[in-house]
C-alpha cells in the first residue's frame, strides 16, 4: 500500500524552519496594488491584473524580470476579483468578480468574464445569482471552468453553452484538488470517521466517481506529541498513482500553513525578505517562489535556486547621507582610558570604557557603558566576564596577596554598589579561588577562579551561585 | 542601502579627544572599533498613494551594531520633508504632512488614504480592514479584538480637507 503524506508531515518541520538563522532571500521583484494574478501556461510569465489610477487593468509581465510585456486596453469591471485563469492557448483569459455579503463580512462571487488576448475584447458570460463564496480557485479544464468557492460546492460552468452547475450535488463531496491534466477533480466524501474516503471524478465519464483511497484531514498541533494530527492520503487504486504529482502541481496557490509537507518549500519560506506578511505561496518551475501578501495586495517573487542575497537599494546616496546625519546626531561614543595599578598587575591589556548614549526622543535618552580592551595589538569589546582569564597575565598566580589585587581589579572593571560591597569577600576553597561579588536574598554570586598545583589560573566563571 | 558610518563617528570622536587621554594611536583603534560595529540600514517606502497623498518621503531604517554589546533594536521610521530628515513615530505625526491640495470627499480618495496606511502601517488580517464615514469623520479600522476596533481617525473640515489625524482604539 502507498502511503503518500499529504499538507503537513509535521509541524516541527515549519517552526524549525522558521527558528533557523540563515541568510536572507530579497525578491526579484514586487508587484502592488495587484488585484490578482496567474502564471501562464509555460511558466514563464504572470498575467496579473492591478489598480492603477483606481482602475483594473490587465498586465502581462516577464516572470523573472516583473518587466511588462503587454497592457491590454480592455476595460476591466471595477472592484474585487476573486480569481483568474488563462487557457492553455493563452487565447483567453477567464475571471471571476467578486461582490459584497448582505449577511457576512467575506465577499460572494458576482460574475464571470472573459478576455479575448488577442483583440482585448471582454464579455460578461454569466451572472452568478446563487449565493456562491469568493473563489479561492480557477481552473480552466478543457472547455469548462471549475470554480472552487471558499467552502461550498465546487462548480462547472461550460463556456460554450454558458452554463453553470454544481460538479456533485451532494454537498459531503469536498474538493482537494482539480487536475486538468486528468480532466477531473479529486474529492473527499466527508464523514465521522478519521478516514474519509477519497474520489476521482472524471468528466470525460460523466462525472463518474471512482474510489481512489482514503484521505485524512485533520490537522491538529499539539504540545503533546501524539496528539498531532497530519493529513494525508492513500492511494488504493493502482491507476492512480498520478494523483501525488498531480496534487504537488495543482496545489497552487496555497495558504503557507498548508504546505509545510514541502520541506524545501518550507526552508524557502523562512529566508524570504519579510516572509512573516506572506501567506500565500505560489512555487513555480521547482524554481520560484511567488509570495502573496493579503493585507497589502502585493506579491514578491522569489528565486529559491539562484537567491537573490543583496538587496537592491531603494535610497539615493545623497538621501543616505542625510538619513546618516539624523541617526549619527543622536548617537555618542565617550571613551576614556581606565587607570589602575591593579589592572597592570593582573592582566597584559590596557582597558577603555565606552560610553554609548543614543537620543530617543526629544524627551529621553539611553546610556550605556562597556569595556573595550587592547591586547595582542588589538583593540576589542570585553564581552563577557569570562573572557578576562584570556587577558590574565602568564605569570600571575594567586596566593593571599594576589587575591586581593585581583579584587582589586574586579572592582575596577565591575564596580560594586553600596550593597554589593558588604558582600564582598574572598576565599580559597580546595583548587578554586572564589571571588564573592553580590548577595541578595541569602544568595550570594560571584567569580570562581580554577588553579592548578602551582596556583596558576586555568579556569574562571563569573556570576554564579556561590555555595 | 548599507552603509558604514564612519565619517560622522571620527567626528563626534574628535569632539570627545579633548576631553580624554586617551593617544592618537588609542584614538584611532576605538573609533575603529566602534565604526566597524556599527552599520545603518534604510529602505525607501514607496507608493503611488503616498506620493499623490503626502508631500513627504518616508524610509525604514535600522541602526545594526554587530559587536558592541548593546542592547537596541534599533528599527525606525524616518520622514523626509522639504529636505529635513527627522524620525517618525505614528500615524498621529502625519497630518503636517499631507498634501494641501488633498480632499477627502469620496469613498474613492479614502481608498487612496488607506493605501498610504497599508504601506507605512500594514495591517496583518486584511479582513478587519473597513472604512466609513461618520459626523465629519473617516474611519480607517485597522484591526479589531474582543469586539473592539481600532484604526485611524481623520476628521475632514466641510470641503474635505483634512484638519486631523488619530488612532483610536475602543472604536464603537
Amino acid at each position: 500500500m502507498k502511503k503518500t503524506r499529504l499538507l503537513l508531515i509535521a509541524f516541527i518541520v515549519f517552526v524549525s524552519s522558521l527558528v533557523v538563522q540563515s541568510q536572507t532571500n530579497y525578491e526579484y521583484y514586487s508587484i502592488e496594488n495587484l488585484e490578482i494574478y496567474c502564471p501562464s501556461p509555460d511558466n514563464r510569465s504572470l498575467y496579473t491584473i492591478e489598480i492603477i489610477n483606481h482602475l483594473n487593468v490587465l498586465l502581462k509581465r516577464d516572470l523573472v524580470s516583473g518587466e511588462i510585456l503587454e497592457t491590454y486596453k480592455t476595460k476591466l469591471p471595477s472592484g474585487d476579483i476573486g480569481a483568474m485563469a488563462v487557457t492553455d492557448d493563452e487565447k483567453s483569459i477567464f475571471f471571476v468578480t467578486n461582490k459584497e455579503n448582505e449577511n457576512g463580512r467575506l465577499p460572494l462571487s458576482d460574475a464571470i468574464y472573459r478576455v479575448s488576448l488577442k483583440n482585448e475584447k471582454i464579455e460578461k458570460l454569466y451572472t452568478l445569482n446563487k449565493d456562491i463564496n469568493f473563489l479561492t480557485k480557477l481552473v480552466v479544464i478543457d472547455n469548462k471552468l471549475l470554480l472552487n468557492p471558499y467552502k461550498g460546492l465546487s462548480y462547472l460552468f461550460n463556456t460554450s453553452k454558458l452554463t453553470n452547475k454544481p460538479v456533485l450535488e451532494d454537498e459531503n463531496y469536498r474538493m482537494i484538488f482539480a487536475a486538468p491534466e486528468q480532466n477531473g477533480l479529486v474529492f473527499a466524501k466527508m464523514a465521522d470517521s478519521e478516514m474519509m474516503d477519497m474520489y476521482f471524478c472524471d468528466f470525460s465519464k460523466k462525472m463518474k466517481l471512482t474510489l481512489i483511497g482514503k484521505f485524512q484531514p485533520n490537522l491538529r498541533i499539539s504540545t503533546e506529541e501524539d496528539e498531532n494530527k497530519v493529513p494525508y492520503f492513500i492511494i488504493e487504486n493502482k491507476n492512480f498513482d498520478w494523483v501525488s504529482d498531480s496534487y504537488n502541481k495543482n496545489r497552487y496557490p496555497s495558504p503557507v500553513m498548508m504546505l509545510a509537507d514541502n520541506k524545501l518549500v518550507m526552508d524557502s519560506y523562512s529566508k524570504l525578505n519579510e516572509y512573516e506578511y506572506i501567506s500565500m505561496l505560489s512555487f513555480i518551475d521547482d524554481t520560484y517562489l511567488i509570495g502573496g501578501r493579503g493585507s497589502k495586495k502585493s506579491i514578491s517573487v522569489y528565486n529559491i535556486k539562484n537567491p537573490k542575497l543583496t538587496k537592491t537599494p531603494t535610497v539615493s546616496a545623497e538621501d543616505m547621507t542625510g538619513i546618516e546625519a539624523l541617526m549619527s546626531s543622536e548617537i555618542s561614543f565617550e571613551k576614556e582610558k581606565i587607570q589602575s595599578d591593579v589592572l597592570q598587575q593582573v592582566f597584559n591589556a590596557v582597558f577603555y570604557t565606552i560610553v554609548f548614549t543614543e537620543q530617543e526622543t526629544a524627551e529621553s535618552s539611553r546610556t550605556q557603558t562597556f569595556i573595550a580592551y587592547f591586547a595582542n595589538d588589538v583593540y576589542a569589546e570585553l564581552k563577557e566576564k569570562e573572557d578576562i582569564i584570556f587577558l590574565i597575565k602568564k605569570d600571575f598566580v594567586l596566593n593571599e596577596e594576589n587575591a586581593i589585587i585581583f579584587q582589586d581589579a574586579l572592582d575596577v572593571l565591575y564596580p560594586l554598589d553600596y550593597f554589593d560591597k558588604k558582600a564582598k569577600t574572598n576565599y580559597k576553597k580546595d583548587n578554586q579561588w572564589i571571588f564573592v561579588r553580590s548577595e541578595s536574598f541569602g544568595e550570594k554570586k560571584g567569580f570562581v577562579l580554577f588553579m592548578n598545583g602551582s596556583s596558576k589560573i586555568i579556569g574562571l566563571k563569573a556570576d554564579v551561585e556561590i555555595k | 542601502m548599507k552603509t558604514h558610518i564612519v565619517l560622522f563617528f571620527l567626528a563626534i570622536s574628535v569632539g570627545i579627544n579633548a576631553q580624554t587621554n586617551l593617544s592618537e594611536k588609542e584614538q584611532k583603534g576605538l573609533d575603529e572599533l566602534i565604526n566597524s560595529s556599527i552599520t545603518i540600514d534604510a529602505d525607501a517606502i514607496k507608493s503611488q498613494a503616498i506620493s499623490k497623498i503626502l508631500d513627504a518621503e518616508f524610509f525604514e531604517v535600522a541602526t545594526v551594531y554587530k559587536h558592541l554589546d548593546i542592547e537596541l533594536n534599533s528599527e525606525l521610521m524616518v520622514v523626509k520633508h522639504k529636505g529635513n530628515f527627522s524620525k517618525f513615530y505614528g500615524v498621529d505625526e502625519l497630518l503636517p504632512f499631507v498634501n494641501s491640495s488633498y480632499k477627502m470627499t469620496s469613498q474613492e480618495q479614502a481608498t487612496d488614504f488607506e493605501k498610504v496606511l497599508d504601506k507605512l502601517f500594514p495591517v496583518f488580517y486584511a479582513a478587519n480592514k473597513e472604512i466609513y464615514q461618520k459626523d465629519g469623520q473617516w474611519f480607517f479600522i485597522r484591526d479589531e479584538s474582543f469586539g473592539e476596533k481600532e484604526g485611524v481617525v481623520v476628521s475632514v473640515d466641510d470641503k474635505g480637507k483634512v484638519i486631523d489625524i488619530e488612532f483610536k482604539g475602543g472604536i464603537e
